[in-house]
């Protein structure tokens, strides 16, 4: 911190000699780097210049500079209007400013270019949400997430979401599901996934389905201790009480068995605290439902190991 | 070194130099796999050079010029950077410097090889390169005749000062038996500030690497890159002198990547790397060491390197600067926070600013990087794509502990008893419901190790050269990452972006601008310094506090107003940051470019299981009953001034939702908490021994049976005796572990005793103190079991102990104890 008593001549120097490590770093000062570096070019475009015009384009459209970066596309396009960098960085800048026909029509003449684009249908798919076409979009996303050489979890995600708003889909939650466990199978289960997949599978009523997705997850991981929560919780929808109540006790058991510093986080202890709860709901219900089958095969003792 | 081309004469100047080397030579011959390939010119090499500004005679760049009259020193010659290891002249005026240096070495080969050699040339500002008086390199110098007074084509500036510009030269320009490299450096101008030259020629088509990535404890990734498509072969073993575990590959390529599995936990494996007609490189210093079991409180080495990627003599000031201070040690762990390679991440800058910078670290340390915005310039995190994501090979499935992220742009891993997050905070989704956040929370609710080390690009918190008040992607990590990293108790954040380090106090719960931050969010407000304000001790429970690190300022530093008011240490200096965890503790050092300590701070855990409890009251209380046992008043005093936790626990109907509990100082009935037992049911906070207190608990709706403690945290001092380290060093083993070094710090200025101990009476022991710049500060310690040594060391000095044993194998454990005075 600067001490305001020292004199301002010792920071005239101290700025001069830290500032000047730093000049070349900022975009602004990288933009303008570029500025003179095309100032000096030859009149004429060669790949060099179209290089350097690219390179600023991307910078300012980084930088939210919209207009300057439209107009170095545009020169670009002047001189190479298949130039597919150009296209690319073209329908970027228009769906980072929502105008997404603009956006779909610069990513459909790439993808007309070439059909097999990693990227391009990818924002053609975005810039159709953005539009309000689910339907198209979704379709865009399959064929975008098959080109991708190294899909992640976020694009499943999309595309669920994409089915998920359509309204007039009424398979939408058994079609975003199917998307996200594709996802996870070529992904290696990624938690994000599962995540919004048991959620829509709780929301459709799917339990027992719910429940078998926890298991698997928890089968791959048996330290997921949220997901004891949940399938606690599924457990006691599907009105098998013994068994989520021995669910929230190995649920405070896990947590009981971590380092003090990770059991005592307000986390852990929120987690210490539903489980509480959960289980005082199911033994309120139990208390005044009919008396339990205690036959069915679905018992299980508290004290049964985790 | 190299086998196949040694001649006679360079296997007498081996031996002139190495007797040992030159002695196992023969043996290794037998034992181990035959390089075939070999630096013919190793970077650092001898020089002969002339600086007089006089012009080179004609024929210099000849075999048979007489160059005696040269001086001589080893690369990187040159002057003006401060990297150089020698400095050569550039004549009186420095507005007026000599235009053109020579130089010139000679070496010699056995046979003349068949495959391309390949030559890497650093230059500062043009050079011309010549093999036995052929030309074989020329850049940034005109074409056609140049002179002793022809000036550079142009200025050479930055990164590119530091470069090393490859070619392939055909290996018939080589002879058998003696060889001359000769080259003439000519700076841009007269007044240039500076010049630098080195140079390699090898057979060897190595031309990255090799490199460690996503270890664990069973597991590791070796990478390297070649310069033309080969198969690939990867020897390794737990005895450097018999690497008898072989995996290849036959499929050509230049990008060569090796997944072990199925490897011991905790253990040192020696490697080398080749193809199927011999070795590139292997060597003691080729090891990469699998993880020590989860969990496992072992002594925990970190390097962290924050905008590192300058490939100037900045970023190898800090390095040599580590390298320093850690004196020949080995760290466990190495994290790069973004910007590895200026200005845009492309694979020349890669090359320059991380392979060719660290290839020593690389070779044996695991590297864990995290996508700056400098490297996004030809990476995207969206298609995980570009130069960052093909260099890395980062755990997407739990790989190496954590949660499965199914990305490389966020990932996590375990070390020992230390969870690690690496967050994308540039190019992913940073919303509180995103992808990335939703795999946080699983991950870290799935961890069960004792410390969490989270890192990532932009600072939560800075007022560098970037400001976490105004910066969207700064603002995002802290308004919804820092919330869910606090919940799960993280201990320490690192972040780069900003070129300055800035190190805060120990806070919780500022997720707001600057102008937000209050004396509450303070739980430590002193500098962490043991030998200052005191550790910052961490007690177990809720908002138990965070320490949050800027070090961007591996290789570039920049102007601030650095006055963010969290921060405690705010430096405008180059360095890295190393952290040492063991147990129960973290010490954490700011280390500048000369070697220097410009802040330390150390986190304690401290256990509220080593508590002094005291049950201050209990009661029934019941919703039912309209007056008495609805409510319960306890009064108590605490017996210490000091920090204290009341617990409340109770039982019986979870009804009771709305127990609370408030403590109030005397009779003034102030309410100091309001406890809504929706939280844990616990209040931690400061509590005076001359004050009287009372906690009111009451049911909102049902019966239970409550208990009130009172827990004061027993605050330890410092352990008597410190286990430096424990090992085994077996005799027979040429090198290690017949000989290991242990750098350590003494715990504080004044007299201790290290003692080492022994299991083996028959092993012909020894060891001996040294400071952390070589000088002995013990004599060495023999003859006795457990060898002891007395003498005083500084609390501010780092010092190492070195152990050997000459016979048999044994276990030793070395300790350092206080003196009783």
């Amino acid at each position: 911190m600067f001490d305001s008593s020292r004199p301002f001549a010792v920071y005239i120097v101290f700025c001069f000699v830290v500032c000047s490590a730093n000049a070349h770093e900022s975009h602004d000062a990288r933009i303008q780097h570029l500025d003179t570096q095309l100032d000096q070019l030859p009149s004429g475009a060669d790949d060099n210049s179209l290089s350097l015009l690219l390179r600023r384009a991307d910078l300012h459209r980084r930088l939210g500079n919209w207009p300057a970066s439209q107009h170095d596309y545009q020169h670009i396009a002047e001189v190479d209007s298949q130039n597919r960098d150009m296209l690319l960085g073209r329908a970027q800048l228009h769906l980072d400013q929502h105008q997404y026909a603009q956006s779909m029509r610069w990513s459909a003449k790439l993808m007309r270019l070439q059909a097999d684009h990693e990227f391009a249908e990818l924002l053609y798919a975005r810039a159709l949400v953005g539009a309000g076409e689910y339907s198209a979009a979704s379709a865009a996303f399959e064929n975008a997430i098959e080109r991708l050489s190294k899909p992640r979890p976020e694009h499943y995600i999309e595309h669920a979401r994409a089915i998920l708003a359509n309204e007039y889909n009424l398979h939408a939650n058994s079609q975003a599901v199917a998307i996200l466990d594709e996802g996870a199978q070529l992904l290696g289960h990624p938690i994000s996934l599962h995540s919004f997949s048991v959620e829509l599978e709780r929301t459709s009523g799917l339990h027992h389905t719910a429940l078998n997705r926890i298991d698997a997850v928890l089968e791959r991981n048996r330290a997921l201790v949220k997901w004891r929560l949940k399938r606690g919780s599924v457990l006691r929808q599907l009105h098998r009480p013994a068994e989520a109540l021995h669910e929230m006790h190995c649920v405070i058991q896990t947590i009981e068995q971590l380092p003090e510093h990770r059991r005592r986080s307000d986390a852990m202890q929120t987690l210490v605290q539903r489980s509480r709860e959960l289980a005082a709901q199911i033994k309120k219900e139990q208390t005044n439902a009919e008396p339990v089958n205690t036959s069915s095969q679905h018992q299980v003792s508290i004290a049964a190991p985790c | 070194m190299s086998h196949q081309f040694l001649s006679a004469p360079a296997l007498v100047k081996l031996c002139a130099r190495s007797l040992f080397t030159c002695l196992l030579f023969p043996l290794a011959g037998l034992l181990m796999w035959q390089p075939a390939y070999a630096d013919l010119i190793p970077r650092g090499a001898q020089w002969k050079f002339l600086d007089d500004g006089s012009g080179a005679q004609t024929g210099w760049q000849l075999p048979t010029f007489d160059d005696s009259a040269w001086v001589d020193g080893f690369g990187q010659l040159g002057y003006g950077d401060g990297d150089e290891s020698t400095v050569i002249s550039f004549g009186p005026d420095d507005k007026d410097k000599h235009i053109t240096t020579y130089f010139r070495h000679e070496f010699d080969v056995l046979s003349v090889p068949t495959e391309p050699l390949t030559l890497r040339v650093q230059r500062d500002d043009g050079v011309i390169v010549y093999l036995n008086g052929v030309e074989i390199f020329r850049d940034n110098m005109r074409s056609g005749f140049v002179g002793p007074n022809t000036k550079s084509t142009s200025a050479v500036q930055g990164a590119d000062e530091a470069k090393l510009h490859t070619t392939q030269i055909d290996p018939q320009l080589l002879v058998p038996g003696s060889n001359t490299v000769a080259a003439e450096v000519h700076i841009a101008n007269r007044a240039t500030v500076d010049l630098s030259f080195d140079l390699q020629l090898t057979t060897s088509p190595l031309v990255r690497g090799p490199y460690l990535q996503q270890s664990s404890e069973t597991g590791i990734t070796v990478r390297w890159r070649t310069a033309n498509v080969r198969d690939a072969v990867l020897r390794y073993g737990t005895d450097p002198l018999n690497l008898n575990q072989i995996v290849s590959e036959t499929t050509l390529s230049t990008e060569h990547l090796f997944a072990l599995n199925g490897l011991e936990p905790n253990t040192r494996y020696y490697y080398s790397i080749g193809d199927s007609s011999g070795d590139y490189s292997s060597g003691d210093n080729y090891f990469f060491d699998t993880h020590p079991a989860k969990g496992s409180a072992a002594p925990t080495r970190i390097w962290v390197l924050g905008d590192s990627g300058t490939a100037d003599a900045n970023a190898a000031a800090v390095s040599n600067a580590f390298t320093l201070f850690n004196n020949g040690n080995h760290s466990d762990v190495w994290l790069m926070l973004g910007d590895n390679a200026y200005d845009d991440g492309t694979d020349d800058e890669y090359q320059n600013a991380v392979f060719d910078m660290y290839p020593q670290v690389l070779r044996n340390t695991v590297l864990w990087p995290t996508l700056g915005n400098h490297d996004a310039f030809t990476a995207d995190s969206d298609t995980q794509s570009g130069n960052y994501f093909d260099i890395f090979s980062l755990p997407t499935n739990g790989e190496s502990g954590g949660v499965a992220s199914g990305t490389e742009a966020y990932y996590s891993f375990d070390y020992g008893n230390i969870h690690f997050v690496s967050l994308d905070s540039h190019d992913t989704d940073r919303s509180a419901d995103g992808a990335m956040a939703t795999w946080l929370k699983d991950d870290l609710a799935a961890n069960t190790q004792e410390w969490i080390i989270a890192f990532w690009h932009h600072p939560p918190y800075s007022k560098g050269s970037h400001d976490s008040d105004t910066e969207a992607r700064l603002a995002d990590m802290r308004t919804n990452f820092v919330p869910i990293f606090e919940s799960y108790g993280v201990d320490l954040v690192l972040a780069g972006h900003s070129h300055s380090y800035e190190r805060s106090m120990l806070i919780d719960g500022h997720h707001g601008t600057s102008d937000s931050f209050n004396s509450s969010q303070i739980l430590d407000g002193g500098d962490g310094d043991p030998i200052g304000d005191g550790a910052y001790v961490k007690f177990a429970g809720s908002n138990s506090g965070s320490v949050y690190s800027v070090a961007g300022s591996s290789g570039k530093r920049s102007s601030a107003p650095l006055d963010h008011p969290i921060m405690i240490s705010n430096l405008v200096e180059l360095g890295s940051m190393v952290i040492d965890v063991q147990g129960n503790q973290l010490d954490a050092i700011f280390l500048d470019d000369n070697a220097t300590v410009r802040d330390s701070f150390r986190i304690v855990h401290q256990s509220t299981t080593d508590v002094e409890s005291v049950e201050i009251g209990s009661a029934t209380l019941d919703y039912d009953k309209i007056i008495g046992p609805r409510w319960k008043r306890v009064n108590f005093s605490p017996l210490t001034t000091g920090l204290h936790t009341i617990r409340v626990d109770w039982s019986g109907d979870a009804d009771i939702r709305y127990s609370l509990f408030r403590v109030n100082p005397g009779n003034a009935n102030q309410r100091i908490d309001f406890i809504n037992l929706d939280s844990p049911a616990e209040w931690t906070g400061q509590l005076d021994s001359s004050e009287q207190y009372y906690l009111g608990v009451w049911s909102a709706a049902g019966s239970t049976n409550f208990t009130a403690v009172l827990e004061t945290a027993i605050i330890t001092e410092p352990p008597a005796v410190v286990t430096i380290k424990e090992g085994t060093l077996d005799a027979s083993k040429a090198v290690a572990p017949r000989w290991v070094r242990l750098d350590f710090n003494s715990l504080s200025t004044g007299e201790h005793t290290i003692k080492v101990d022994w299991d083996n009476a028959a092993a012909d022991v020894r060891f001996k103190v040294k400071a952390a710049n070589g000088a002995d500060v013990s004599a060495t310690i023999r003859g006795t079991n457990p060898g002891t040594w007395t003498g005083t060391l500084q609390a501010d000095n780092a010092y190492y102990l070195g152990l050997w044993n000459t016979n048999g194998v044994s276990n030793y454990t070395a300790t350092i104890e206080l003196s009783s005075d």
